[in-house]
């Protein structure tokens, strides 16, 4: 579904991304893992288009995704959420998660301004599925909501919600982790397992910890300063002495699953 | 062909105004990240106080009223510097925009109400006297223009890369933060970049004083021609901006003897647009430079 | 938890608070449109009404430019010069061509909708301050360019237009009044529709943060472009309404000062806050009256005004409307967040 092949990206001095290529397919839940500085956010950065890579190719189900724009690639059934959250701060928490569903809104500027029945249509559409996906995060009861005034916890949920409200192909999940709790960590990972059951939604998920990573993913990449240095199950990656040596200090008792 | 040369002359004279009042601007932005659309405020309030006020109306000489001029719309700026502009550089850049914007229109207006309509005559250092060389005959005012400019330009430039100061103000420019935790006062030298800023602009606006005359929106058009001058060089790139400045006084100088004087003014935001057209970041700039 | 979260949602209360809000909006709004319809039936004095017409074309232009610098967050420095091209397209068709009105119009309307297109195209390559110096530029350009064409555009002496026969009466100021503030009502109407759009949200998201729109799935060339397409067509149509009222347009009506007049209305209104621009186009164009004498203190006061808010109250006048209902409890509404994901009925 998604593959990168010999895809290198430097800025100014810095190669942040050294000839790495992975593929993912259809259905599985993949892991991204390093320490800070790998080129781990880099890595969905190229994917979700904001720039094109300096050489290799990035294809997503059969498209080419090099010299496409960021709205694109996403119409094209890949969505993604921001490290730092990227949230619409003076719009409310349903407006953000509707505009996640503007890929499904076709219909033209001049039948939108005059309110054609396609255009009422699909704001229905849109609101209904916004609520829905809020509520699957938990997140309902503060549709009303501006983003900017929620919690750091609860503007993740909502960002998760705004990826996933088309129900996309695809989602790369830049630290989903960060900030929350523990047990919404867990719950995290449920729903993550559940959405790719149920629905067949394949992920990528960087963390640079790696503790919901180790729980959930079927195959963990691992990148060290811009080079993938090991790609496996969980347990094989827990045990490959390169993984070892680049964590530094990591043992293995703290992997308890 | 003695016209041309003439023309080019009196056009890179005007190139230099230009060079002087962007510069300014180009240190503002590199500083503050603020777009100053009152620098051309500071020209014409520093213009008038120089010459109307101290030399013809109270009679000093003409050197004297330069220096105090300078001196107190230096201290101006770095007083507007402190209080107006660390305040909205907080603010998203179109509010940034319109704050300026709002100051020249109060600055403008305030000098309106203070020294009348009336545009005023400034004899300069030189009058209407010519110098000759050779044949050709150059207006001892264009002749100033482009040698102070000049002057004032490569002191500057020195200053800023073999002082401690200049490096100060540079590193300040490059990265405030890091100044600031190395111990650098920075807002004193914030403060002291836009007074050298204004400076620029008045030394600017007394040279071109004698060529037009002095009135109330000398500062306006001159800003406006510097903002394209720069856009033209490359926005936030020094280089660019003076280079930018050179470029639209001689562009400006041959185009007027195609298209006519009337469209004169027209020429530099004409070939503005048409530059970040072709060249979105202006000759020299790039992405990072106009960063905001 | 979920079947309870539902119920909350779409419990009975907040239905029928939902409904007695709107009424109360509805009848203000009633009330106050037909306050706005009194006076050319009980003034007679011309300036006054003339005043008041401004106001409303005043109002459309803000409203136009609200959406592309306050909704959409791009900056726009050269609105007066759009009004100015419709304006003067439709003065110079009707004078020097003797075309028929409403061909004019459309075509000056056309005119201008093309013009909003190529600088909202030119937007979408630019950032922050080379728009803003372009957009300057084209204003700029356009007054040196009315003020030097004499033979088609009058030169600073501007046009002088003969007034349409409509059914036999001319168009005067009272018929004008009626007709600029329906056009006002109707495309603040429109303007909230676009607003509450997937058209508005995307506007809004490209500038609360243009990178996440763009992942988003939002194509913000476009958004940019239709930006300044609307701000374009609003003014076009004030140029028009500018035009059969006064009867008479020149070079200085169109200004960069005026245009940072329109966007001393925007600002004072409460960029973004559509409602504010009406009422912002109010301040800034009767103030000035009252103090007729003192052109050059007015412009200072305007100044400082915009300085004061931008960096007291950056809101304007959005600012009381969000106060009051802060203030006002909105819905009985318990949020209760317990801090868990329930994923048992996805």
């Amino acid at each position: 579904m998604l593959q990168l092949c010999e895809v290198t990206k430097s800025f100014g001095g810095i190669t942040a991304v050294d000839n790495l290529s992975f593929r993912i397919e259809k259905g599985e839940i993949v892991g991204l893992i390093g320490p800070n500085g790998s080129g781990k956010t880099v890595t969905i950065n190229l994917c979700t288009g904001i720039y094109p890579p300096d050489s290799g190719t990035i294809v997503f189900q059969d498209f080419v995704l090099n010299s496409l724009k960021e709205w694109e690639i996403n119409r094209l059934g890949l969505a993604r959420t921001f490290q730092t959250i990227r949230l619409w701060n003076k719009m409310s928490v349903l407006e953000n998660v509707m505009v996640g569903y503007s890929r499904l809104m076709r219909a033209s500027f001049w039948k939108t301004i005059v309110r054609a029945p396609q255009s009422r249509r699909e704001e229905n559409e849109a609101r209904q599925a916004a609520l829905h996906a809020l509520e699957i995060v938990g997140m309902a009861a503060f549709a009303d909501k501006l983003a900017g005034d929620l919690s750091f916890g609860q503007q993740r949920l909502v960002e998760l919600a705004r990826a996933l409200v088309t129900n996309p192909d695809c989602i790369l999940l830049d630290e989903p982790a960060a900030g929350l709790k523990a047990e919404l960590v867990v719950q995290l990972g449920k729903l993550i397992k559940k959405l790719n059951r149920e629905h067949g939604t394949t992920f990528l998920i960087v963390e640079h910890r790696t503790q919901l990573v180790m729980n959930i993913c079927c195959r963990i990449i691992v990148l060290v300063s811009g080079r993938k240095i090991a790609e496996g199950a969980p347990l094989d990656i827990v045990n490959n002495e390169e993984v070892i040596k680049a964590y530094l200090g990591k043992r293995k008792s703290s992997e308890s699953i | 062909m003695h016209f041309y040369i003439q023309t080019i002359v009196g056009s890179l004279a005007f190139g230099s105004v230009y060079a002087l009042v962007a510069l300014g601007v180009v240190f503002i932005w590199q500083s503050m990240n603020i777009l100053n659309f009152a620098h051309g405020q500071f020209l014409t309030l520093g213009t008038y106080i120089a010459v109307v006020t101290l030399h013809q109306g109270m009679d000093w000489p003409l050197w004297l009223a330069i220096l105090a001029a300078l001196g107190f719309v230096g201290l101006l700026g770095a007083l507007f510097s402190k209080t107006v502009y660390e305040r909205i550089r907080a603010q998203p850049s179109l509010v940034v925009i319109i704050a300026t914007m709002g100051l020249s229109l109060i600055m403008e207006n305030s000098a309106l109400l203070i020294f009348g309509p009336r545009p005023r005559a400034f004899a300069g250092f030189f009058g209407r006297a010519m110098i000759w060389v050779g044949k050709v005959g150059f207006l001892g005012n264009h002749l100033i223009a482009l040698g102070i400019a000049i002057l004032i330009l490569a002191i500057l430039s020195m200053l800023m890369k073999y002082t401690m100061v200049g490096k100060i103000i540079r590193a300040v420019a490059y990265d405030k933060d890091t100044a600031g935790l190395m111990g650098v006062p920075v807002f004193r030298f914030l403060a002291c970049t836009f007074a050298v800023a204004c400076i620029l602009a008045v030394i600017a606006g007394i040279l071109v004083a004698p060529v037009t005359y002095i009135s109330i929106d000398m500062g306006t058009g001159i800003g406006t021609k510097a903002f394209a001058a720069m856009v033209i060089g490359g926005f936030g790139s020094i280089p660019g901006a003076i280079v930018g400045s050179y470029l639209l006084g001689l562009l400006e100088g041959l185009g007027t003897i195609v298209v006519g004087s009337v469209y004169r003014d027209a020429i530099a935001f004409v070939l503005a647009v048409l530059v970040l057209l072709l060249r979105p970041y202006g000759l020299f700039g790039s992405p990072e430079k106009a960063r905001v | 938890m979920m079947k309870m979260r539902r119920r909350i949602i779409s419990d009975a209360n907040t239905k029928r608070l939902r409904f007695y809000n709107k009424l109360k909006i509805a009848i203000i709004c009633s009330v106050l449109i037909l306050a706005c319809l009194l006076p050319p039936l009980l003034v007679e004095t011309i300036y006054y009404l003339r005043v008041i017409v401004a106001i409303w074309i005043n109002a459309i232009v803000a409203l136009g430019l609200n959406f592309c610098v306050g909704v959409c967050g791009q900056i726009s420095l050269g609105q007066a010069a759009f009004v100015g091209t419709s304006a003067y397209v439709l003065a110079i068709l009707v004078t020097k061509q003797g075309a028929p009105w409403i061909l004019a119009i459309l075509v000056s309307l056309i005119s201008v909708v093309f013009l909003g297109l190529a600088v909202g195209l030119v937007s979408t390559r630019l950032r922050g301050p080379y728009l803003a110096i372009v957009t300057l530029a084209f204003n700029l350009v356009f007054v040196i360019v009315l003020t030097n064409e004499l033979n088609i555009t009058g030169g600073p002496f501007g046009i002088r237009v003969n007034p349409p026969q409509v059914l036999g009466l001319t168009i005067d100021v009272k018929l004008m009044y009626f007709l600029a503030f329906g056009c006002l009502i109707a495309l603040y109407q429109l303007g909230r529709v676009v607003y509450f759009s997937k058209i508005g949200r995307g506007f809004r998201a490209t500038r609360d943060d243009e990178l996440a729109a763009r992942v988003m799935g939002i194509n913000t060339v476009m958004t940019k472009t239709q930006a300044f397409m609307i701000s374009a067509i609003y003014a076009g149509i004030a140029g028009v309404l500018q035009t059969l009222t006064y009867r008479f347009i020149a070079p200085t009506s169109f200004t960069v000062i005026q245009s940072f007049r329109y966007l001393a209305m925007v600002v004072i209104g409460g960029m973004g806050y559509l409602p504010g621009s009406i009422v912002g186009a109010a301040i800034v164009t009767v103030v000035p009256e009252l103090f007729r004498g003192l052109a050059g203190f007015w412009d200072i006061i305007l100044g400082s005004t915009i300085l004061a808010i931008l960096l007291f109250f950056p809101k304007g006048a959005g600012f009381f409307p969000e106060y009051f209902k802060s203030l006002i409890a909105r819905s009985k509404v318990e949020e209760r967040w317990t801090g868990e994901i329930d994923i048992s009925d996805i």
